[in-house]
């Protein structure tokens, strides 16, 4: 589904809303009136049913914006003001590891129609009837002028639809069901979707998939924003796709960042670029003691696919820390008892930080992004700012898929066996390749997962298209200096010129 | 912020017989989004404001604007 819909419109908008009174200090006051503002005027019109349906499902979404699961909530007719004034007083570290990080929208939640095979109208109960023939449990027959489907023995193979040659047979999806790579999504018995929190890996292809918006974050987009109103030293660690999603120079995004209240602005590519150089030493020793493989470290949603649902490929994760753990622990080590607050696309680094005392917040690109438009701060029209440490080309490429392996190679041993592997995106099929992998099948010794497809680019929360921000991407690493200079053994250094 | 990332590919999908009369330019912000909740992404279309733009709405009034001027 393309990122401009008005599923995500809407999101923003009430993301937009929260940060503006949460800024202005006026949560409590203001924020039960945002879901009668937006459903008045001339030029609106209901998203659901109705504005009373409208304004509910909008209150569920301001509850998820302020920091609350909605599993939990019980719409007892507290008002949302109730909320602000808990959301405002929560401390950091109020989280435990197990919080929630998504939740449902029940009342935006559309209980799709379940899925299966369905003959349409289309149908013309032709002579050849190639559903028949193709229907390998026998479960399509040709009657009364029309084909129909046995529900019971239907194993929903789609060979019906792949063979009529009027295209009368469809798949019915439930998109989050269909979108989720674990099966962690599926219907309670009132036909909404429940999330299941032991399966769900937090990748947020749920909420990408969802074309009701019903699937949201739990932001604590309030809790930074009281943090820097209290006047606490608040720093931003800065994921290299963020700086994609804007039309402007690196310096000119962390001028913004400053702008909307931030002390300091760190890159987390700079511990990218330690992750390279970790993982290619790691990389080294355990193909060096006979080991088959090794996978990245990096992304939060393959490490819990791997721990939840493949086991046997816990033991060949890279031990090296994440970009965002080594960053953050180079803030705290540098500025102690600075709030910190890692800012990206993924859904999933805010259960990674739940269990990295370095990081206090993550804040994603649609929040950031909500801050700025809530502040009237303009990222292009800002002055640019030197960053304290510049990230190299190699650790800001960490952010598009293949980037760990185009930077671990860039610095490995001169003559090492370096045979990367790309998994590029999770889903159901790649799925079937990572338990392969398991198994012992497999095609490369450095095996990169990247849990959303083209890699933190396309992460749930980015704002850009992601062809957009790939191209600012490499605009951002072409003017870096490469990995290679900073951290190679002198024998890499003249490997790597040797292949530019 | 609002969707109007999407709006840079409007570019892709121009027809070849109009392509060599159309420019477009990314622009920060137009100033329109502000007070018109749900209204947003914007673009504008020789001068002339498209609300709730998608690349298939901005096809549209390029169609017309060229139509007008032809």
């Amino acid at each position: 589904m393309s990122k401009e819909n008005g599923a995500v419109r809407l999101k923003r908008e009430l993301l937009v809303a929260t940060a503006r009174l949460a800024y202005e200090g006026r949560l409590a006051e203001g924020i039960d009136r945002v879901p009668y503002e937006l459903t008045s005027g001339d030029a609106y019109k209901p998203s659901l049913c109705c504005a009373h349906h409208d304004r509910q499902a909008m209150r569920s979404r301001l509850a998820a914006a302020m920091g609350f699961a909605l599993e939990d909530r019980v719409d007892d007719g507290t008002p949302l003001a109730d909320l602000a004034r808990r959301a405002v007083a929560r401390k950091p570290g109020s989280d435990g590891p197990g919080d929630p990080v998504l939740t449902i929208v029940g009342e935006a939640c559309n209980g799709c129609v379940k899925s299966r095979i369905l003959v349409t109208e289309a149908c013309q109960a032709c002579v050849a009837r190639p559903c028949e023939t193709m229907c390998p449990k026998g479960s399509i027959k040709v009657s009364g002028g029309k084909a129909s489907i046995d529900g019971e023995t239907c194993v929903e193979c789609g060979l019906c639809a792949i063979a009529c040659p009027f295209k009368a047979i469809i798949k019915l999806q439930v998109p989050c069901e269909e979108a989720c790579p674990v099966g962690a999504i599926g219907k309670g018995p009132d036909g909404k979707e429940r999330l299941d929190r032991d399966a769900c890996v937090s990748c947020g292809a749920c909420l990408k998939a969802c074309p009701f918006g019903a699937v949201t974050d739990v932001s604590r987009l309030v809790d930074i924003v009281e943090a820097i109103r209290s006047g606490k030293r608040v720093a931003a660690i800065l994921a290299p796709a963020v700086a994609a999603q804007f039309r402007a120079p690196l310096g000119a995004l962390a001028s913004a960042i400053r702008a909307a209240g931030f002390s300091s602005i760190h890159e987390a590519a700079v511990g990218a670029d330690e992750a390279a150089a970790m993982e290619a030493e790691e990389f080294a020793e355990r193909i060096g003691a006979g080991e088959p493989f090794m996978t990245t470290s990096c992304c939060p949603a393959f490490v819990e696919t791997a721990s939840r649902h493949v086991p046997g490929l816990i033991e060949r994760i890279s031990r090296t820390p994440s970009p965002m753990s080594l960053a953050a622990a180079s803030v705290r080590a540098a500025e102690p008892g600075t709030v910190t607050v890692f800012i990206g696309p993924c859904v999933a680094k805010r259960r990674e930080a739940l269990a990295e005392p370095a990081v206090d917040y993550v804040m994603s690109a649609e929040e950031l992004g909500a801050a700025f438009v809530a502040l009237g701060i303009e990222v292009a029209d800002a002055e640019e700012i030197e960053l304290p440490d510049q990230a190299s080309r190699e650790g800001r490429g960490f952010a598009a898929a293949g980037g760990v392996s185009a930077a671990v190679r860039s610095i490995a041993s001169a003559g090492a066996d370096f045979r990367p592997m790309l998994i590029d995106g999770l889903s159901k099929e790649s799925m079937a390749a990572l338990r392969a992998l398991a198994r012992g099948e497999r095609a490369g010794n450095f095996v990169e997962v990247m849990a959303c497809k083209g890699g933190c680019l396309g992460g749930p929360c980015a704002i850009a298209n992601p062809k957009v921000a790939a191209l600012q991407l490499k605009r951002l690493a072409e003017s870096s200096e490469p990995l290679v200079d900073r951290h190679a053994a002198p024998e890499a250094r003249l490997e790597a010129l040797a292949r530019d | 912020m609002m969707g109007g990332s999407d709006l840079l590919l409007v570019e892709d999908h121009l027809p070849a017989d109009v392509k060599g009369l159309v420019s477009v330019e990314a622009s920060p912000c137009l100033g329109l989004c502000r007070g018109q909740g749900l209204e947003a992404p914007f673009a504008t279309v020789d001068g002339v404001a498209v609300r709730r733009a998608s690349v298939g709405s901005l096809l549209d009034a390029i169609g017309a604007r060229l139509g007008e001027t032809k």
